[in-house]
């Protein structure tokens, strides 16, 4: 009996560790409760080690950042692609958004809205456009509580101020500060913007969110390294409309890794693939600091004469570091001419590393 | 072999036989966005005789040509008009729905539409791909525009393929073979202001995941929705949608009216009783004294399985 339950024991745990990728070997069985224990034992605390280090007050933000990838010349960017992008819309710990924008006739309403059901903690940067100096804040959302404030004020709608006035254009990130290190204490946020101005033109975006992946103890550096959180992606998809006379397209690209503890900004060359809808391939390239605003018609390949074809498939790939961004189409509409403008967000494809070291 | 012995014996077995009938434990997980995909749903296509139209994005994002099927649902009818498309290497490609598009070059054709609908598009591989890059290839994304300018532009919502197959035209979003449809939605969105300077009312539009084109047979699912207010103060309502469903929030009940829900913004879950649902907010947003539009995609959270059965 003893023989025929250690035979079936020992099945049953051949078939976990084939339905498991990646589990580690079994333990060789001396009898059933000991198998299960070890396996279960070996492949939880792995990862653990690797993003417990406490934030180093260096500028290390970019040094993950070179690609990795074997040069490709079939891929439109000449990289091959490699890594994981963010799955977006799902309850995340850390967001980014890449358009906040104010001024005299244009303001941005602030969306954060927690998914779960106990009070959430999080640490939020704006980041200016021209200086790239940080506002930090801090923003307490209760279970299912949404929150929404108005840039220019930082007061919600409630009339209660939630956030420092911010004035320009710019970024704002927000990290989730959980009470425990599990990492059902981490995602738990989602967040969007709208930006409307006086000539009731209207962009409505959601945060790039990433998720953690491991627990532990939040320490201010978000590692986007696939391990930790989320990487970040390594090459945005855009389906823009090209350039025109009256209808200029706007692009917004900013950076992956920032160092905000030191304020040092990591630029980065972009490369641009536009491909029309002829197959015709170009490629155009920019850069960013650490927020920029580029129009199409200042980049030739991105201007309707150029692309040949009313929209394009552009793919942006920062060079040095990842970025992420956002497009504002603006078009106007056949047979009245009023000027139509939209938010366009991207596809991800592939992931790199990045870090955000928040102080 | 005593008694005791004997049972356990069995029962291991059958343990053992069980697991391996029903394969690996799948976890109920909604569909990631933003990747690769191989079946799009755009929740919102309109076009009217009076200039409102909708421009459809489909952009291929690998190296080879992807061969796409693709169904318009009247909104009003239930019913469908397919096509087919093709896509040759990172190929973008868009059209008007008033218009519909026709390329002898590829084959590629969409027919004019002019109503209220969906729209979904499924990667059709050839019979000897069934890796799972020849099938999560595609995104895309639509923009809704009135005469007037205001417009509202999303990402279609995409289902990966999670596992080698061939491509059967029945889709089963279960988690297993195609990513799962989402158990809940939650959407960020703006009080009604019926009496405000200006007047505004956002629209929340649902449709079911689940859907049989090849026997028309739509189903009715009673949707739940609660409202969580800037105050945590939670109301629920409820309503019904068959294939797809268009209110506005002031419609749903008063609790979606900024001066009974007492804050700016509500935190809205939708759930679908029956089954699974897909949706999207157009915001109606004051400023200034006018009235803006935007897009507003839901939050994920769990996933349902439900099938998309194509003909």
């Amino acid at each position: 009996m003893a023989e025929l339950f250690r035979i079936l024991a020992a099945f049953l745990a051949l078939y976990m560790q084939r339905i498991t990728p990646g589990a580690p070997k079994l333990q060789p069985l001396v009898s059933p409760p000991t198998a299960t224990a070890t396996r279960t034992a070996t492949f939880t605390p792995t990862p653990t080690a690797t993003f417990t280090v406490p934030p180093t007050k260096t500028p290390t933000a970019t040094a993950t950042t070179r690609p990795t990838a074997a040069v490709s010349y079939a891929d439109p960017v000449g990289f091959a692609v490699v890594g994981v992008p963010p799955a977006q819309k799902l309850p995340a710990a850390f967001l980014v958004y890449p358009l906040v924008r104010s001024s005299a006739t244009q303001d941005t309403t602030i969306e954060l809205m927690n998914l779960s059901s106990t009070l959430v903690t999080l640490q939020c940067f704006y980041v200016q456009g021209t200086t790239c100096n940080e506002i930090g804040f801090w923003v307490s959302l209760t279970g299912q509580q949404p929150i929404a404030w108005k840039v220019r004020t930082g007061v919600g709608g409630t009339g209660r101020r939630v956030a420092p006035p911010f004035t320009g254009d710019g970024e704002l990130k927000c990290a989730v500060v959980p009470n425990t290190s599990d990492v059902s204490s981490y995602n738990t946020v989602q967040g969007r913007a709208i930006v409307s101005d006086t000539a009731a033109q209207t962009i409505g975006y959601s945060a790039i969110a990433f998720r953690r992946l491991s627990s532990g103890d939040f320490t201010g550096e978000i590692a986007l390294d696939g391990v930790a959180y989320e990487m970040c992606p390594d090459r945005l998809h855009f389906q823009v409309l090209a350039s025109q006379t009256g209808a200029d397209s706007e692009m917004i690209l900013v950076p992956c890794s920032q160092d905000l503890v030191n304020q040092l900004p990591s630029g980065t060359n972009i490369q641009l693939a536009v491909i029309n809808e002829f197959e015709n391939r170009m490629s155009g390239a920019t850069s960013v600091k650490c927020f920029n605003r580029i129009n199409f018609s200042s980049i030739p390949s991105l201007r309707r004469s150029s692309v040949g074809t009313d929209t394009a498939h552009l793919i942006v790939y920062g060079t040095d570091v990842p970025v992420v961004g956002l497009v504002i189409d603006r078009f106007k509409v056949p047979g009245t001419g009023a000027t139509s403008t939209s938010s366009n967000e991207p596809n991800l494809e592939g992931g790199r590393s990045a870090v955000v070291h928040l102080p | 072999m005593n008694r005791v012995g004997y049972f356990a014996a069995r029962v291991a077995l059958w343990g053992a036989l069980c697991a391996l009938l029903a394969g690996p434990a799948v976890a109920a997980a909604p569909p990631a966005q933003k990747l690769p995909s191989a079946l799009l749903v755009y929740p919102l296509i309109e076009a009217d005789a009076v200039g409102g139209d909708t421009r459809i994005e489909l952009v291929n994002l690998t190296g080879a040509s992807q061969q796409v099927q693709c169904f318009y649902v009247y909104g009003d009818t239930c019913s469908e008009i397919g096509f087919f498309l093709a896509l040759t290497p990172y190929q973008p490609m868009s059209w008007f729905a008033t218009q519909g598009l026709s390329d002898i070059s590829t084959g590629s054709s969409a027919p004019p539409f002019v109503g209220a609908g969906e729209l979904k598009c499924a990667v059709t591989p050839p019979e000897s791909a069934t890796e799972l890059s020849a099938h999560n290839t595609i995104q895309g994304r639509a923009t809704v525009f009135r005469a007037d300018g205001k417009t509202v532009s999303y990402g279609a919502v995409g289902f990966q393929r999670l596992n080698p197959g061939p491509y059967t035209g029945e889709i089963q979003l279960n988690g297993s073979s195609y990513a799962q449809c989402p158990d809940k939605l939650h959407f960020d969105v703006f009080a009604d202001q019926p009496t405000g300077t200006p007047p505004t009312a956002s629209e929340l539009i649902l449709l079911t995941c689940s859907q049989d084109l090849v026997l028309q047979a739509a189903k009715t699912i009673t949707v739940q929705l609660l409202v969580v207010n800037e105050f945590e103060q939670t109301v629920s309502l409820a309503s019904k949608v068959t294939c797809f469903g268009r209110h506005t929030l002031g419609e749903l009940g008063g609790p979606l009216e900024r001066t009974m829900l007492g804050s700016e913004t509500a935190h809205l879950i939708v759930r679908g009783s029956e089954g699974p649902l897909l949706g999207l907010v157009i915001d109606d947003v004051p400023f200034a004294g006018q009235r803006g539009t935007a897009g507003n995609e839901p939050s994920f959270q769990g996933g349902r399985s439900a099938t998309v059965l194509l003909p």
